[in-house]
């Protein structure tokens, strides 16, 4: 479903060129759950933002159900990146002007609904399977960091994507809240959906089952 | 529950930064009130001068030497002015060679006491030989005027039926003419007769300079001049023909002249006014909308990530500043609409010029061009900024703030 083939991202820094990403390879299947590792500054974010189609890799393809993402233009990239991926960046993302239910639906009226339709049931359905759907009318200030974060894994789901990227997901959490968190995401995983996860820690990760890649250096480990 | 469109996005975002808002519309209301402000000034300069022209249908005032000035300021402010004169004089004026057309006028001032209603210029006319006042004052009393009627300028209190005092003596009204932009609004228009009586009343009141004047006297002669003469021969003429009577010769073309300057320079300043405004305001909104973009620049890559175009990106921000200035233009234009309408009349005096304010059609005009140019003064600023957020890399955008 997901192939990531021989990618590559250099950078310069202080006058000299190095590989942020260098020539990973790895395939997601559907349902799968794959956790990215490794220390900070080893290529994670860079490699999860290229598979997520936010930034054009130098070398290698990203293919996602066919679509060659490295090959696409603005319009169709973020189409794609609307229908088929639900991406969840480090740190709050959660808008702040609008509610919980708001910015769930949010993605839905970003693309293109040739059908029309409407998102707040399924959003509510969301944010029920999250466990904070009393929290609906409920704007960003007033939640906790892990209720945000369960928030923005609603969001990503909206529109029933294909896969599901999050990068460092419970970096400012707790452990139970983390362990909260990477549940979900393995339950995602469970319900079809690819689910691809970057974390430098992986104790919250216990007991759950997932494919381990470890990067050091811009390299698999 | 609401549709998350473009607009009531973009309505969310600018309804969370309240003070900003306020600020950024504050600026676009100001350019808004600059823009109209200059442009009814403009325009109700433009029209009194195109009454002016309209009603200088002569070539020259001829007037007692040094009056010159105060017969301008009758002809063009209304203030009032008293001069004369000799009847005897005045017929050898008219009768110069040089001359088409001429009829008398007499000017007497009214008082500022009990003994007058209203401080105004009495203009008397000769119906017989005016070719001036006459053609245009029959569009408000096609009769004519008869002994002991009176036409009131548009700025006198009064209308036709009523009766008005003047020099002790009850005038009926019998028209009210309508706004010319000129010193005529706060003239009175009566017969000669009626104008003799006026005077010799004026004389018995003791009114200034009526003593030297005999009841016959005429202030000014209005001249049409030959077809083949110049004005600079007829005014060296006259000059030099009359120089042991003393007679000034006021040009109407050179006073026309001075008032198209006069206008042209107050029109320039305005312009000027308005465009430094127009860019100052461009400059300051550029700051602001960029400063305000560049705090969200996290915002704008959540919105990316999500699967938002470049070109949905760019619609957001265009749009949410479309509204600043829409808000701004409509308090703008409320703002300038109070103003205007509740000191019109006082603008007009303020400009010393002639001033025949703005009618429905142009006022409208210059309230939609203003609004139009104020409504795109928001997204012009912020294009750069718009541009500038959607060329970002989203990974970049994100990592703001994380």
């Amino acid at each position: 479903m997901l192939t990531v083939n021989n990618v590559s991202k250099l950078y310069r820094r202080g006058g000299r060129e190095f590989a942020a990403v260098d020539g990973i390879t790895f395939t997601v299947a559907k349902g799968g759950f794959t956790v990215i590792s490794g220390h900070s500054g080893s290529g994670k974010s860079t490699l999860l933002n290229i598979i997520a189609g936010l930034l054009k890799p130098d070398n290698g393809t990203v293919t996602l159900d066919g679509a060659d993402l490295t090959a696409l233009g603005d319009r169709e990239l973020s189409e794609l990146r609307n229908q088929k991926i639900g991406y969840i960046p480090q740190g709050h993302s959660v808008l702040e002007n609008l509610t919980v239910l708001e910015n769930t639906a949010l993605p839905f009226y970003l693309g293109k609904r040739p059908g029309g339709g409407e998102p707040y049931s399924a959003a509510k359905t969301l944010l029920t399977r999250m466990g904070i759907a009393e929290l609906a009318g409920q704007y960003p200030a007033e939640l906790s960091g892990g209720e945000l974060r369960r928030a923005s894994i609603a969001r990503a789901l909206i529109n029933s994507p294909a896969l599901l990227i999050a990068d460092e997901p419970t970096s400012d959490l707790d452990l139970d809240n983390a362990r909260t968190v990477m549940s979900l995401f393995a339950d995602t995983a469970n319900s079809g959906v690819a689910v691809i996860v970057v974390t430098h820690e992986t104790q919250s990760l216990e007991g759950l089952t997932y494919s381990s890649i470890k990067l050091k250096s811009g390299k698999e480990d | 529950m609401r549709r998350l469109n473009t607009l009531a996005l973009s309505l969310r975002n600018i309804l969370r930064r309240p003070y900003r808002t306020v600020c950024l519309a504050g600026v676009v209301a100001l350019l808004m009130c600059v823009l109209t402000g200059g442009g009814l000034l403009t325009t109700g300069l433009r029209n009194g001068a195109e009454s002016l022209s309209g009603r200088l249908g002569a070539d020259a005032l001829l007037v007692p030497a040094g009056y010159e000035h105060e017969a301008e300021g009758a002809l063009l402010r209304g203030e009032p002015s008293a001069f004369w004169f000799d009847a005897e004089l005045a017929e050898r004026l008219m009768a110069d060679v040089n001359i088409e057309r001429a009829t008398p006028q007499l000017f007497i001032s009214s008082f500022d006491s009990e003994h007058c209603d209203a401080k105004v210029q009495f203009i008397g006319v000769d119906p017989a030989t005016d070719f001036v006042v006459s053609p245009w004052l029959s569009e408000s009393l096609p009769g004519g005027l008869r002994d002991g009627d009176i036409i009131i300028g548009s700025k006198i209190t009064g209308k036709a039926g009523s009766f008005l005092t003047f020099f002790g003596r009850k005038y009926t009204v019998a028209a009210k003419l309508a706004e010319t932009g000129i010193g005529f609004d706060t003239s009175v228009f009566v017969n000669m007769p009626t104008a003799r009586t006026a005077f010799r009343d004026y004389i018995a009141l003791g009114g200034q300079g009526g003593s030297t004047a005999t009841t016959d006297a005429v202030s000014s002669i209005v001249v049409k001049v030959k077809r083949d003469v110049s004005l600079t021969e007829f005014s060296r003429g006259i000059r030099y023909g009359f120089r042991a009577e003393n007679v000034g010769v006021v040009l109407t073309k050179t006073l026309f002249d001075s008032v198209s300057r006069g206008l042209e320079s107050m029109i320039t300043v305005i312009t000027v006014i308005a465009a430094a405004l127009f860019l100052a305001a461009l400059g300051v909104l550029a700051i602001l909308f960029s400063v305000t973009v560049n705090e969200r620049r996290r915002e704008f890559g959540v919105y990316r990530a999500m699967g938002a175009t470049k070109i949905k990106l760019a619609t957001l921000i265009l749009t949410e500043s479309a509204l600043v200035s829409f808000t701004g233009a409509i308090v703008g234009a409320g703002l300038i609409a109070l103003i205007y309408f509740s000191f019109d009349t006082a603008i007009g005096l303020a400009a010393d010029m002639p001033y025949l304010k703005p009618n429905a059609e142009q006022i409208a005009f210059t309230l939609l061009t203003s609004f139009a140019v104020s409504l795109i003064a928001g997204p012009l600023a912020s294009g750069f900024a718009a541009g500038r957020i959607t060329n970002s890399v989203t990974s970049v955008l994100l990592r703001e703030n994380a």
